[in-house]
């Protein structure tokens, strides 16, 4: 008896003294009714729960009031409540320096509806069917647009505020947090691209077109600003280009979208708004350029050669590049421009590792990177970086200028394409008698101007005739003429400008590789093919060039147009992919419901609220 | 004294009014009290929710390889040590 009491004391010391504990009850966020708000952003739900235990209240009237008890214990009291989980991809926000405000979940991309149906951006670089859900979507100036293409991707001019991307030239890059958007961009692109470098901002365009620059750019990096996020069932304005400025509303946007540059007679460098900046001491920087729109410093990666030039790049596509890049990097924390230095020929390849052959490319992407009287390309390279987080981005999904819904996608990598065309070759002849040189006869080819030169394939002495092997793949014709002796029956190869201009191509003394051989000089072979025109067979061009050989023809002069492309490589990914955990989102919360409940065990008729709990 | 005596009527009366006064209300107040200190638990519980869906994401985006089950524990004790500088929770 004695030990029952003992034991009943214990026990009931132990009750009342048990400790005061707090634990949390997180549901796994789920998804309910409507996934999508009016802005595209993830909409998700989560129940939480925080139940305190054993808590004690001590009532202080108790003392002087028989009525109230000294103590009174809950055993639970619990807070439960319904989050509303509204994530948005705007990873940069919350370190961009920016407020809230100013950042969003969408980007200013747009695609026509009816462009994921289309099987030719399903395919890789090689032509090879790309996993289930990826596509190579290309960027297509806003000049073609066309409310039925369905083969592209459009940049979008959306207003914001001045204050989210002006830069008032205060350095502002130089502070921890910078404040602007100038600031935070100028920060990245020291960080991930030119860590040894100071970096200055060139402006060579007019005061409206950097502003919508500007703009574009905040836009990218941030999303689009709250106060001007695209609606679902709203209007974009798809005949003007330029005008978010004026009106507000989203329209399309240009500026130098597509360079070309002649190169002639300096291969590898690649235009700039003002070409004339440009010397042929920017060979090795080619490439360069592209990724460090803002270098303009006196000492670089490749030493001091190259002192007081500037590189300035202002086209949307270039601009587009840049800034996925080097959000891309700052999600990864990768720096994914690394100079890399050859060990053999010392020589710095910044991007030639990477540089890979391309060879499809759908005839849209044709079309657009490279003009639609743009025939005879003869080079397509593409240098691909693939993203170890995969960067979301929102586009507008558009029909007949009515944003109909917006398509989450993963930015797997980035394509920059670049290809190369034959303007223009002049050859050469030398004549010659005995072995002797007696004078010269000149050819020009034009790309695009059909000519057509005949060579005779008997014509000496006696007739001899060359080994028909050497010349049979060729265009061939026979000539009859009496006088012809002994063989009055001559083979005639016919050479056509293309014929001549590939030749050209192959035999451009420095430029024997092409544009982009060097690159590939040190990593081995390199595929090169014609696109739009024959197929080069490595037979075909060998007979061409031993008929032009065997006749003593060389190139003169050479001329050739650099053409870029760039090309997202992205997954659709649906929205019941996407949820607070994906990597580069920001998941705003919100309480949306709270029940309450407790329960006393010293008194029976408290309120016992947990009905309305989950 | 008699003109004093008759003074302390009202005197007594209102003591005895005060007396009772407290009495009551130390009936009464007692539940108010017990309300509130219930109503500022759960205010503060309120509060905590949104602190702790955001703590998991954090927990969550610093270290990927947590379950959610580890992740839960993390959370809890990490509402638990702020309960515990509330003066709420026990340590």
């Amino acid at each position: 008896m004695k030990k029952i009491i003992v034991l009943s004391l214990f026990v009931l010391t132990l009750v009342l003294s048990a400790k005061t504990t707090t634990n949390v009850t997180l549901q796994t966020p789920y998804e309910e009714g409507q996934v999508q708000n009016d802005y595209g952003d993830k909409i998700m739900y989560q129940n939480v729960k925080i139940n305190t235990q054993n808590f004690k209240i001590n009532n202080f009237w108790g003392k002087f009031s028989d009525a109230a008890q000294n103590q009174s214990n809950f055993t639970n009291i619990a807070t439960a409540a319904n989050v509303k989980l509204t994530i948005e991809n705007a990873f940069t926000c919350k370190d961009g320096g920016l407020p809230e405000e100013g950042c969003s979940g969408q980007k200013p991309f747009l695609i026509n509806q009816g462009t994921l149906g289309n099987s030719e951006l399903t395919k890789d670089a090689m032509g090879q069917n790309l996993p289930a859900g990826e596509y190579r979507i290309p960027f297509d100036s806003a000049t073609n647009y066309n409310s039925l293409n369905n083969d592209a991707f459009y940049a979008l001019d959306v207003f914001r505020d001045g204050k989210y991307y002006q830069d008032n030239n205060t350095n502002d890059y130089n502070n921890a947090k910078p404040k602007t958007f100038f600031g935070y961009m100028v920060k990245l692109i020291k960080t991930y691209f030119s860590p040894q470098n100071d970096t200055t901002i060139i402006s060579a365009l007019t005061q409206n077109t950097v502003e919508a620059r500007n703009r574009y750019m905040a836009n990218i990096v941030f999303g689009l600003q709250q106060d001007y996020r695209i609606k679902k069932e709203s209007a974009i304005d798809t005949n003007s280009i330029n005008q978010a400025s004026a009106t507000k509303q989203p329209s399309l946007l240009d500026y130098n979208a597509l360079m070309i540059n002649n190169t002639t007679g300096c291969d590898g460098i690649f235009f700039t708004f003002s070409p004339n900046s440009l010397t042929c001491k920017f060979q090795n920087f080619f490439g360069m350029s592209q990724w460090m729109p803002f270098f303009g410093n006196d000492t670089s990666l490749f030493g001091k050669d190259i002192i007081g030039n500037t590189i300035q790049s202002n086209s949307v596509l270039e601009d587009t590049e840049t800034t996925l890049l080097t959000l891309a990097s700052k999600l990864d924390n990768t720096n994914y421009v690394q100079p890399k230095i050859d060990p053999q020929t010392g020589k710095i390849s910044l991007l030639g590792q990477i540089f890979k052959p391309m060879t499809f490319m759908a005839k849209s992407m044709f079309r657009f990177f490279f003009g639609a009287n743009s025939k005879n390309l003869t080079e397509v390279v593409s240098v691909d970086f693939n993203f170890t987080n995969h960067m979301p981005l929102t586009f507008m999904e558009v029909q007949n200028g009515i944003v109909k819904g917006f398509k989450y996608f993963e930015l797997l990598g980035i394509e920059s394409v670049y290809g190369t065309e034959v303007q223009e070759c002049t050859v050469k002849q030398t004549k010659k008698f005995f072995f002797f040189p007696i004078g010269w006869d000149t050819k020009t080819f034009t790309e695009g101007v059909a000519t057509n030169t005949q060579f005779d394939m008997n014509d000496g002495l006696f007739g001899w005739a060359s080994d028909s092997t050497q010349y049979n793949l060729l265009n061939l014709t026979t000539e009859k003429h009496w006088y012809w002796f002994p063989k009055t029956t001559h083979d005639i190869v016919n050479l056509s400008t293309n014929d001549w201009l590939n030749w050209c191509k192959r035999h451009q003394g420095k430029q024997k590789k092409g544009l982009f051989g060097r690159f590939f000089d040190t990593i081995g072979n390199i595929t090169s093919f014609v696109l739009y025109g024959r197929q080069s067979t490595k037979d075909y061009d060998a007979q061409v060039d031993k008929v032009l050989r065997d006749d003593d023809w060389s190139v003169k002069t050479y001329k050739e147009k650099v053409h870029k492309g760039l090309i997202l490589h992205l997954k659709n990914i649906n929205s019941s992919d996407i949820n607070s955990s994906t990597p580069g989102t920001t998941t705003e919360y919100k309480v949306m419901k709270v029940s309450r409940g407790n329960q006393s065990n010293n008194n029976q008729n408290s309120n016992n609220q947990s009905k309305g709990m989950h | 004294m008699r003109r004093g005596s008759a003074a302390l009527v009202p005197l007594l009366l209102a003591i005895m009014l005060l007396f009772w006064f407290i009495w009551f209300m130390g009936g009464e107040s007692d539940n108010l009290h017990k309300v509130n200190q219930l109503e500022n638990l759960q205010h503060t519980q309120e509060r905590l929710i949104l602190a702790a869906c955001r703590k998991k994401q954090e927990l969550y985006d610093a270290n990927r390889s947590l379950t959610d089950e580890q992740l839960n524990v993390k959370v809890s004790q990490y509402i638990h040590n702020i309960m515990i500088l509330n003066n709420i929770d026990e340590n």
